[in-house]
């Protein structure tokens, strides 16, 4: 038993650490080289969900000014910690496996301390929430010659709905979401706008219980829409317009 | 026939040996293990008690997961089956550990922050204000999950984390509508909540279906984020004197 990884278990237990790892440092990876990269960002009626505030610089990569939020928004989340925990820092790396030998401090110290930050994170990703929403509706119109805007759709426009949609349900199911909106108050019958607060609470409560799912999905969405976006921005494929 | 490889031995020595049980339908693990106390081994050490699922008391690691040996059916498991005893806790014999630091930190949590009703509300409550604690008081301290938990089964952190069932038994206090205590310092302090990364094992295995991270660990580490880690509030607190 002294082994690290040594396990009782027969199931293959490494699958999902390293699966998690795999998708998780392969998005990661992918927006770095993109925020480097710095252009194809927009096309035609689109915007990529990876630059959401156009920011217009010479020295330095859009992207950078607007991934910081999303980035540390989702570090900080509670999910996503569980998931680089577990197949990044292999602590533990599975459920009763064994792990490497560490003075084990888990949160209670730094560095991981500052992950409590996270409600910060949340205030700010609303505000992206909205810009988001913005650039979804606007991936449906088109704007002519002489001033007039046209209804349209083409695979961009629902690939960047979708990615604002899973946005916003991985927002809405948020722990500190729900601790704020009611979570806090044990009494709510006799509170100030307590049945406000519990109506909020189940809301989140009911999304909260799909929040892992939320977070897969919608990491997946953001680098699918980018990469849509700048394969029709760069010219490498035409955009797939339905009218 | 069902083949087993039971853990038998004291203080931790010991090694697997394999029996051979007759199979009947609807068999479960416990099953097994008291077929081969009665007719080979009728030294073998094992607890248990209901046979429901209810007391708690027939925890062991079943193919290294811990489980409850009457709640797992043996067609569901790939033979021979290993079963073995809590290894986060001292061994004492073949399948029994010494779980006794539950009853003394259950007793001690009592003693420091037990429950104290308020006096400036009323008994009778409504729905909605016992909501979140009906599912905290499923648990019936198997200790499964603190079995399972690696700050307890790896780290061996006992003396500065009182483990998931017993954060459930906090929350359960904490988000009791009467209760008047104010457990925010204790719960970081002395129950060491951050001492959990919310790695969810805990909750993969109580049998009782209790969300232990999601619902009971979480929330109370957002309150305490609330108290010790949130510089507005903190300012805003400082400001108007609450
Ligand atoms: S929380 Fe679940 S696993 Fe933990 S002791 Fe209670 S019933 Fe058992
Ligand atoms: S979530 Fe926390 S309490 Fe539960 S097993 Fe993981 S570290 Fe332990
Ligand atoms: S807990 Fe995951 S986003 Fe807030
Ligand atoms: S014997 Fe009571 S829970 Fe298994």
């Amino acid at each position: 038993m002294e082994r690290v990884f040594a396990t009782s278990r027969r199931d293959i237990w490494w699958t999902e650490t390293l699966g998690s790892a795999v998708v998780f440092l392969g998005v990661i990876l992918y927006s770095i080289v993109r925020a480097l990269e710095g252009k194809f960002f927009e096309w035609g009626p689109y915007v990529s969900p990876l630059y959401s505030i156009p920011f217009d610089t010479a020295w330095i990569s859009p992207a950078v000014f607007t991934m910081w939020v999303p980035a540390g928004y989702r570090i900080t989340c509670y999910f996503c910690r569980r998931v680089y925990y577990r197949s990044i820092f292999a602590d533990p790396p599975a459920c009763a496996v064994r792990e490497f030998k560490r003075n084990y401090k888990g949160e209670s110290a730094f560095p991981y301390i500052l992950l409590n930050i996270h409600r910060y994170f949340l205030y700010l990703v609303v505000i992206f929430v909205f810009i988001h929403w913005g650039h979804a509706i606007s991936a449906f119109f088109r704007w002519g010659e002489n001033g007039s805007v046209k209804f349209g759709m083409g695979l961009g426009s629902l690939l960047i709905l979708a990615d604002t949609v899973l946005l916003t349900l991985y927002v809405l199911s948020c722990h500190s979401l729900r601790h704020i909106l009611g979570g806090g108050s044990d009494f709510y019958s006799a509170e100030r706008m307590g049945k406000i607060k519990y109506s909020l609470w189940k809301f989140v409560s009911r999304l909260n219980e799909r929040h892992g799912f939320f977070f897969w999905t919608s990491l997946l969405s953001v680098a699918i829409a980018d990469f849509y976006v700048r394969a029709v921005s760069s010219g490498a494929i035409n955009d797939i317009r339905f009218f | 026939m069902v083949k087993f490889l039971i853990f038998r031995g004291e203080r931790g020595e010991g090694a697997f040996k394999e029996y051979e049980v007759p199979y009947q339908e609807g068999m479960v693990v416990l099953d097994g293990v008291l077929y081969i106390q009665s007719r080979f081994e009728g030294d073998l050490s094992v607890r248990w008690n209901c046979k429901a699922a209810k007391c708690g008391s027939c925890a062991a690691e079943i193919n290294g997961k811990p489980s409850l040996m009457c709640k797992t059916r043996v067609e569901h498991l790939s033979q021979p089956i290993k079963v073995e005893p809590l290894r986060a806790y001292p061994h004492i014999k073949d399948l029994v550990a010494d779980t006794s630091w539950n009853l003394r930190t259950r007793r001690k949590i009592i003693k420091d922050v037990g429950f104290k009703p308020r006096k400036d509300a009323s008994w009778i409550m409504k729905d909605e204000d016992i909501e979140k604690g009906r599912e905290f008081r499923k648990c019936i301290e198997c200790a499964l999950c603190l079995d399972v938990c690696h700050v307890l089964r790896e780290h061996q952190l006992f003396d500065k984390f009182v483990g998931p069932a017993y954060l459930v038994f906090s929350a359960y206090l904490e988000t009791h509508p009467m209760d008047s205590v104010d457990r925010i310092s204790w719960l970081k302090e002395e129950a060491g909540i951050m001492y959990c990364n919310i790695t969810k094992c805990c909750t993969e295995v109580c049998p009782e279906e209790i969300h232990i991270t999601d619902n009971a660990i979480i929330p109370m580490k957002e309150r305490v984020a609330d108290r010790y880690f949130d510089p507005i509030k903190m300012l805003f607190r400082k400001i108007t004197g609450k």
